[in-house]
């Protein structure tokens, strides 16, 4: 769909840190993977790489007595989009602002899922936890946003895999081009867990990594990452805003799909042998130099291409690549998002 | 360590009140409200899975909970009264 | 809003299927609800090792589609979302090729549905007993909206709405707006849930369930009977329907979706999110309250959610009838707002409303009850609201359409 959405703050939070600045000196650095965590196997323990984000900064936007029972994955979110808002120039809380919240998450709360279930397994039924029941479902982490920032505008979680930030964004293309809010603050959160790595060890076994290489398509070098990234977005105003504009978000079928001329392209390659060869076949002919990755500083999650676009926008406004991109993720055989960006608001071509 | 104080300590660590320490706590402080801890109505439930965690002491309903979780001296009684 | 409303084509409800504990289709949940039977059971395949019992409204075996993978356990919630899916395409008079030729989108609210909850992969895990990848497999296969495009073959645009009970609800208004902003033709939206132990044991702890069938709205009621199904319409323009010379069962007149900003698991007691989502849907339809013929409440029969309703109702459709139909269904969580949005669109096509199941002492806390009684009414307009977990309170309006 074609709509501008001016891009008016960024928030991220990731292996690298969660600032901005962290953010832009990651990828200059192209930073790696910055922890480890273990995990036991049938040939005994591993310790597989990660690109593990600490939401610890959040407490200098909310008074740690309202986050004592959140977890992790809404910690990350709230952060992401306290960034934003605050890289957007708003005081936070925002009680009566005309605000939507969407969150994108490919696994959701899947760690406190499993926290629950440990006292199940390990206990017994009668030790079920209420709290960690309530923070295991996906919208945790949007109603955690709007209840800590005072949002009482619409709320949406989606979750589709690779596809959820394309989804996310397509919904508030709709949401704004209706005038239905006047911002909508987005973004992707994804967190990694013991239990993920394990099924990544087993669905994708060989060697363990140690770099990410997303354009060395024949290679399984997919190293789980986590953190969350946000935009605050609203209608182009006519003001430029300081990331440029969101021009034209679909969702299309691999088979037709042909790359846009005179863009830089980022793409969602992240590491995966499977996916690799899809994205090769859709590059033959590209320019390598027209190409960027940012899931090397990222790592791998169902939500990169959240994180893809806010780096991207990020970068192109500091000159450290053309301010005119495509965002284009794979998802299975069919599935093409591709998110178009520059800094100068395309004309709506269907209004 | 009495039952008073492993009772606060259990809710401290249990329920995440990390700015709460030991001895900020009086024996009458009510558990709900802005007066005391300041717990809602999600930690009531949780606590009712907390108290029988750590004290073997089944609370069986809310009707029950609401009786019982006036202060921790209430609290604390009905765990002593209880406890197998 | 209420000038824009003019402007958009008017969505259409154009199909409807459904599956629940009450019925496997349209015409068999309604019969079951108009006779005012019930049939709560204590599950023989969802149980826990806890002295009590909690009733639910759990689907037969016979009533569940056959697996495409291996046993139905991870797919069940995408399974039902297909036979739903199935009806209500076939209720619009489309097939699959039909499907396949047009710019269709799928939107499927669930909370069950993508969450990675199966409990024996996770104890041998934690057991480390090194499950193999079979269910994790299964799991990466299940996504509800990818299983119905699966089913009909569609290479189409597809979203899963995750907004824990009222998912099923937002669903359908986002399948609404992807056709007013001209990305789809036709969507096929709606909720589906499922059963497990996971939802059992933590609705438990919550202390919200009833140990008897549920009372909603009644002054001893004591929480909810949990419940699974699946509800899906097919959504169009005025204008495709009119091309397709399909008449609609029911116009989505107006929608909204507001936040609470309250609480993680209570909703505000001033029922201020549910009451902006209501206005939003009235302004979008450029209704006032008084043309509302009926409310299909969310009514889970908790002390807390019945008592937000009641007391908003009072005050803002103090006159209007009301009901809560999960006394005949249980709350079917991320598929209750689409199969209430389907029983509400029914019960407007007949002009009659159901008896509220399981109401019997009024609750003095509000001035209103449900309706005990079938009721004949006369109206174009009902409201079918939702209020869920995390303060996610979602309201849809829908208008009589011409089809019969």
């Amino acid at each position: 769909m074609t709509f501008p959405l001016a891009i008016q703050g960024l928030g991220i939070v990731a292996g690298f840190g969660s600032s901005n600045k962290d953010a832009l000196q990651a990828i200059q650095n192209n930073a790696g993977p910055n922890a480890s965590m273990q995990v036991q196997t049938q040939d005994g323990p591993i310790d597989y790489p990660v690109y593990a984000a600490d939401p610890a900064p959040l407490k200098e936007f909310v008074s740690p007595k309202k986050l004592r029972r959140i977890n992790k994955y809404s910690r990350l979110a709230t952060l992401a989009a306290c960034l934003a808002l605050q890289d957007a120039g708003l005081d936070i809380p925002l009680p009566g602002s005309n605000i939507a919240v969407i969150v994108a998450s490919g696994y959701g709360a899947s760690t406190t899922t499993f926290k629950f279930l440990d006292d199940v397994i390990l206990e017994g039924d009668e030790f079920a936890s209420p709290t960690q029941f309530s923070n295991s479902v996906h919208s945790s982490a949007a109603s955690h946003i709007t209840i800590l920032l005072q949002i009482q505008g619409p709320c949406l979680t989606v979750t589709q895999f690779e596809m959820s930030p394309v989804t996310a964004l397509l919904n508030a293309q709709t949401w704004l081009k209706e005038k239905r809010v006047d911002a909508v603050l987005l973004g992707g959160v994804d967190e990694i867990n013991p239990v993920l790595l394990y099924c990544y060890q087993n669905l994708w076994s060989g060697q363990i990594p140690k770099v990410m290489e997303p354009l060395d398509f024949q290679k399984q070098t997919a190293i789980s990452g986590e953190g969350a990234a946000f935009m605050l977005l609203t209608r182009d105003e006519g003001q430029a805003p300081q990331y440029g504009y969101i021009n034209k978000v679909s969702w299309e079928n691999a088979s037709g799909f042909e790359l846009p001329k005179n863009n830089t392209i980022v793409m969602g390659a992240d590491g995966h042998r499977v996916c690799g060869r899809r994205y090769s076949k859709m590059l033959q002919g590209v320019d390598k130099h027209n190409l960027k990755t940012f899931s090397t500083i990222t790592g791998s999650m169902p939500s990169g291409q959240m994180f893809d676009v806010v780096l991207a926008s990020l970068a192109a406004r500091n000159g450290l690549m053309p301010d005119r991109f495509c965002s284009i993720k794979l998802n299975g055989d069919q599935d093409v998002g591709a998110v178009y960006v520059s800094s100068h608001s395309d004309l709506p071509q269907d209004s | 360590m009495n039952i008073q104080q492993k009772l606060k300590q259990v809710i401290i660590e249990d329920l995440s009140l990390e700015d709460v320490s030991i001895e900020d706590i009086q024996d009458d402080d009510p558990l709900f409200g802005d007066e005391g801890l300041g717990l809602d109505s999600l930690d009531a439930v949780e606590l009712v899975v907390v108290i029988q965690k750590h004290f073997g002491v089944q609370i069986k309903d809310m009707a029950i909970g609401r009786e019982v979780f006036q202060s921790f001296n209430t609290l604390a009684k009905y765990i002593e009264e209880n406890m197998g | 809003m209420a000038a824009e409303s003019e402007s958009i084509s008017p969505i259409l409800v154009t199909g409807m299927g459904m599956l629940c504990a009450a019925g496997g289709n349209v015409p068999e949940v309604m019969d079951h609800l108009y006779s005012g039977q019930r049939t709560p059971v204590i599950s023989q395949r969802v149980r826990s090792d806890l002295h009590e019992t909690y009733p639910m409204f759990e689907l037969p075996p016979s009533a569940v589609p056959q697996g495409y993978y291996e046993g139905p356990e991870p797919e069940r919630c995408g399974l039902l979302a297909i036979a739903a899916a199935k009806g209500a395409a076939k209720d619009a008079g489309l097939d699959a090729d039909s499907l396949r030729h047009r710019r269709v989108g799928i939107c499927i609210g669930t909370t069950v549905g993508n969450a990675m909850n199966n409990e024996s992969f996770y104890a041998d895990f934690l057991h480390q007993r090194f499950p193999p990848m079979d269910s994790i497999k299964a799991f990466l296969r299940s996504n509800p909206a990818d299983m119905v495009a699966g089913h009909f073959k569609l290479k189409c645009m597809r979203q899963c709405v995750a907004n824990a009970c009222a998912s099923g609800a937002v669903a359908i208004q986002q399948g609404a707006e992807w056709i007013k902003s001209g990305l789809c033709d036709t969507v096929i939206a709606g909720g589906s849930d499922m059963l497990c132990r996971v939802i059992y044991n933590g609705f438990i702890s919550l202390k919200i369930t009833d140990a008897q069938p549920c009372r909603p709205f009644d002054k001893n009621r004591q929480g909810l009977n949990l419940g699974e199904g699946a509800g899906v319409v097919v959504l169009e323009s005025q204008a495709v329907a009119r091309q397709r010379k399909i008449l609609p069962h029911a116009v989505l007149s107006g929608y909204g979706n507001c936040s609470d900003a309250y609480h993680i698991s209570a909703p505000k007691p001033d029922g201020m999110g549910l009451e902006k989502a209501i206005d939003f849907a009235l302004q979008q339809a450029g209704l006032t309250h008084q043309d509302i013929a009926f409310i299909n409440a969310h009514g889970t029969a908790t002390p807390e959610n019945d008592k937000v309703e009641g007391t908003l109702f009072s005050r803002l459709f103090p006159n209007t009838p009301f009901q809560s139909t999960k006394g005949y269904t249980g709350h079917m969580l991320g598929a209750a707002g689409a199969i209430e949005a389907i029983i509400t669109i029914e019960q407007l096509k007949q002009q009659r409303i159901v008896a509220s199941v399981g109401f019997d002492t009024p609750d003095l806390d509000f001035e209103v009850d449900p309706v005990t009684k079938n009721t004949l009414i006369d109206g174009e307009y009902a409201l079918s609201d939702s209020v869920a977990f995390g303060g996610n309170n979602a309201a849809l309006i829908f208008r009589k359409g011409s089809r019969a």
